[in-house]
């Protein structure tokens, strides 16, 4: 794993961590000074199978292994998913087979271990728009359960405004082209939800209930006590960077989102087909499909335009200029005119859309090409529910204008095959303009030449599971020799990340300096917060410019040295006497004061002071800090600008610090329960066909 | 007969070629990759001496130095 699969696995291995030793985790002591626990709702962390992790936990797997083992296990319910929108798409099993192996291996699979967002965004909305064809097709209660889970796990997973604009885009240009069709869905969605109207309410508070942890962090960020330093300060002054993260505008500038992070950046179309074998870890926005989809949509030149092609064409297209931020005009008129692009960056994450369109335009295409044929191909039957007469039929299915299909004469047959060569022949000169071109995408496209020729001309009439076969070794040829390549690649970037069961202890004293280990993690200082969080040990003193923390602990941090911050912070614990300013730091375990009970929301001390004194607890200050003593909530007050701090009379007394953010634990509790609730109910009623 | 000929994907294609090729800054594409990557490979944080080999390869043909960098912003 690396980059910020990283990311995703610390927060995932914290939170589990905690939840495992009974405590659901709502801030991090560790890092920062102590801040809220960042990354809530950006890790899938409420999704049913991420509760894998945990489960596998309790097996005796230790974290990074099952988490390892989740990425998998989420990855091929994308895959699946993907086979049946294929099947759904092209009523076809065979192109759907051949679409699931091409997804399969493409880049979306390796992505994983850089870019685990990629699954977290792509699967949910690959299903989406599954039961979204469903429900099209059948207005039943199952169709409208999985889509509704769907939306819930996007909700939950990660910032929807990807998924958001995805589907904006589909409606966009799917209203334009199937003017006659979307009125009559609209009109039975109105029925479905007026006749199923308890249904739609509790699928409401089922996505209301998904978004809660969302919703709970905005209301914090709201509130002006964390701050989320901008990431890209380096394209400004440090004054404007620190005012406009103090200011909290509300969403990121256009210049803080488009100067890093867009597709441009990083793809090239050179890289579409040159280089692949020299791929590795460091690439965190790999894309490659394998390169006969491309071969198929070059020979697809003189197949007829139908609304499908227009469709995922269109789609791909306009999710590729948004994708490239400032490169395109598109970006700047969508950020100014839809609030939500101001709310997300890393706009390559919209690529990994691209990837699942390509695979089905390039099947479709081979779909049509195929039916060209001189000789039966056998047909098959479609198990899905498509009722005849249903309007949509327009939208999906074998394409029924072709050349003329089975009945083609012995000149057809030559012209279509020479056509054939003809147009392999200019992919080949095509291919040879690109530098690095692997040996594998010529024999490619030799193969495909040889089977295609074959294919048409009629002399080999093979079943339709032996043409699938060949169909699939083509296909897969080119990536399975990229990711042998990758994986020879990869070799040396194994990183060992903690991955044991921690059960946190309080230390008294914060280190001065870093950890040293020769983890690549580690040298890359945005990830270096995790690693603490991953093993639940104190940072420096010291917090890092681009990650989130308090307010007020952002504004000591950024007005003070950070070896002064380092003395100021060093000690967890100050005492202070009454009219006296200097604090006696506490460096251990004490008669006079000692550790009660320690979790990541709460220290509790047990103090026996012989006269009255100022506790100062050397960890960020929000509101949402509670003290007690003997169990009596008592003023809780912000000391030393950024810090927790609690008058304590002589005397044997229990002292405590709580964190109660808005909603707490239940926030948590209920998304996770309600996305359990909803998956159970959706599959049931699936299998029931209700 | 026209209808024949414009409704093929050839045309629809060259379409999206077209639009793609106009609307899109290529030169700051390969500024933004120049920067990312320079960023990436030689910040002082991520030294990679093998990782990411493509890209060092893009660098190259592209004439990508700091000077380019610099020279483009």
């Amino acid at each position: 794993m690396n980059m910020d699969t990283n990311t995703i696995y610390g927060v995932t291995k914290f939170y589990f961590n905690n939840c495992l030793n009974g405590v659901i985790p709502l801030w991090e002591p560790f890092v920062s000074l102590g801040r809220p626990f960042y990354a809530i709702a950006i890790c899938n962390l409420f999704n049913p199978v991420t509760q894998i992790v945990p489960l596998l936990k309790l097996a005796g797997i230790n974290y990074a292994n099952a988490f390892v083992i989740y990425m998998a296990v989420y990855f091929f319910i994308g895959c699946i998913g993907f086979y049946f929108l294929a099947r759904e798409i092209l009523k076809d099993r065979t192109m759907a087979y051949l679409a699931y192996l091409g997804l399969m291996f493409s880049s979306l699979g390796v992505s994983m271990f850089t870019q685990m967002t990629f699954l977290e965004i792509g699967v949910p909305t690959i299903w989406f728009f599954f039961f979204l064809l469903r429900f099209a097709r059948q207005q039943d209660k199952g169709n409208f359960l999985g889509l509704t889970f769907t939306v819930m796990v996007l909700a939950s997973s990660y910032l929807p405004f990807y998924f958001l604009t995805v589907f904006l885009c589909f409606l966009f240009v799917f209203i334009f082209l199937y003017t006659k069709e979307v009125p009559k869905f609209c009109i039975d969605l109105y029925h479905f939800l007026l006749k199923h109207w308890r249904l739609s309410l509790f699928c409401l508070v089922g996505i209301l209930l998904a978004a809660a942890p969302l919703v709970a962090y905005k209301i914090l960020d709201a509130s002006g006590e964390v701050v989320a330093p901008g990431r890209h300060c380096e394209y400004t002054s440090a004054q404007e960077c620190y005012d406009r993260t103090m200011g909290r505008q509300g969403g990121m500038s256009y210049d803080e989102i488009t100067h890093s992070g867009t597709l441009g950046e990083r793809l090239d179309m050179q890289y579409l087909f040159g280089h692949t074998d020299k791929i590795s870890y460091g690439s965190d926005s790999l894309f490659f499909v394998p390169v006969w989809i491309y071969v198929v949509l070059g020979l697809s030149f003189f197949l007829r335009l139908t609304r499908l092609t227009v469709l995922l064409s269109s789609m791909a297209f306009i999710i590729g200029l948004t994708s490239l931020g400032n490169a395109s005009a598109l970006y700047a008129f969508l950020y100014r005119h839809i609030f939500f692009f101001a709310y997300f960056r890393n706009l390559f994450f919209l690529g990994v859309f691209l990837i699942p369109i390509v695979i089905l335009l390039g099947l479709y295409q081979l779909q049509m090409l195929l039916n060209l044929s001189c000789h039966s191909r056998p047909r098959q039957k479609h198990s899905g529910v498509n009722s005849s007469g249903n309007p949509d039929k327009a939208m999906t299915g074998p394409p029924t204008e072709t050349f003329g299909g089975d009945s083609l004469g012995a000149s057809a047959k030559k012209g279509i095959i020479v056509g054939v060569v003809v147009l392999h022949a200019l992919l080949f000169w095509f291919f040879k303009h690109f530098e690095g071109v692997p040996t594998v995408s010529y024999v490619t496209l030799g193969l495909s030449t040889a089977a295609l020729a074959i294919y048409y001309s009629g002399v080999a009439r093979f079943s339709l599971k032996i043409w699938t076969g060949i169909f699939a070794i083509i296909l897969l040829l080119q990536p399975v020799w990229i990711l042998k390549a990758y994986a020879l690649n990869a070799r040396e970037f194994a990183s060992v990340l903690p991955s044991m069961h921690v059960t946190p202890v309080f230390s008294w004293v914060r280190p001065q300096a870093p950890v040293v280990n020769s983890s690549r993690i580690y040298q890359f200082v945005h990830y270096e917060d995790f690693w603490y969080d991953m093993s639940m040990t104190d940072a420096p003193p010291k917090v890092g410019y681009p990650q989130s923390t308090t307010r007020w602990t952002f504004d000591l941090a950024e007005h003070t040295p950070e070896n002064i911050l380092a003395n100021y912070a060093r000690y967890k614990i100050v005492l202070y006497d009454d009219f006296n300013p200097v604090g006696k730091p506490v460096s251990g375990p004490s008669p006079e004061l000692n550790v009660d009970y320690f979790d990541v929301n709460t220290l509790k001390l047990k103090a026996d002071f012989p006269k009255p004194k100022m506790v100062v607890y050397n960890d960020s200050y929000t509101r949402s800090w509670k003290a007690y003593l003997d169990g009596m909530p008592v003023e809780l007050l912000r000391v030393n600008e950024a810090f927790k701090g609690v008058k304590v009379p002589a005397g044997e007394h229990t002292i405590e610090f709580a964190y109660h953010p808005p909603g707490g634990r239940w926030v948590y509790i209920a998304a996770t329960a309600a996305l359990f609730i909803f998956l159970l109910w959706a599959m049931l009623m699936l299998y029931w066909r209700v | 007969m026209y209808k024949e000929i414009f409704a093929r994907n050839i045309v629809w294609w060259a379409i999206l070629a077209l639009l793609l090729s106009s609307s899109v800054n290529w030169r700051l594409c390969t500024v933004e990759r120049g920067k990312y990557l320079l960023g990436i490979f030689y910040n002082g944080f991520y030294q990679n001496t093998s990782d990411g080999i493509v890209y060092k390869d893009y660098l190259k043909t592209h004439g990508i130095t700091h000077e380019f960098i610099k020279e483009n912003i």
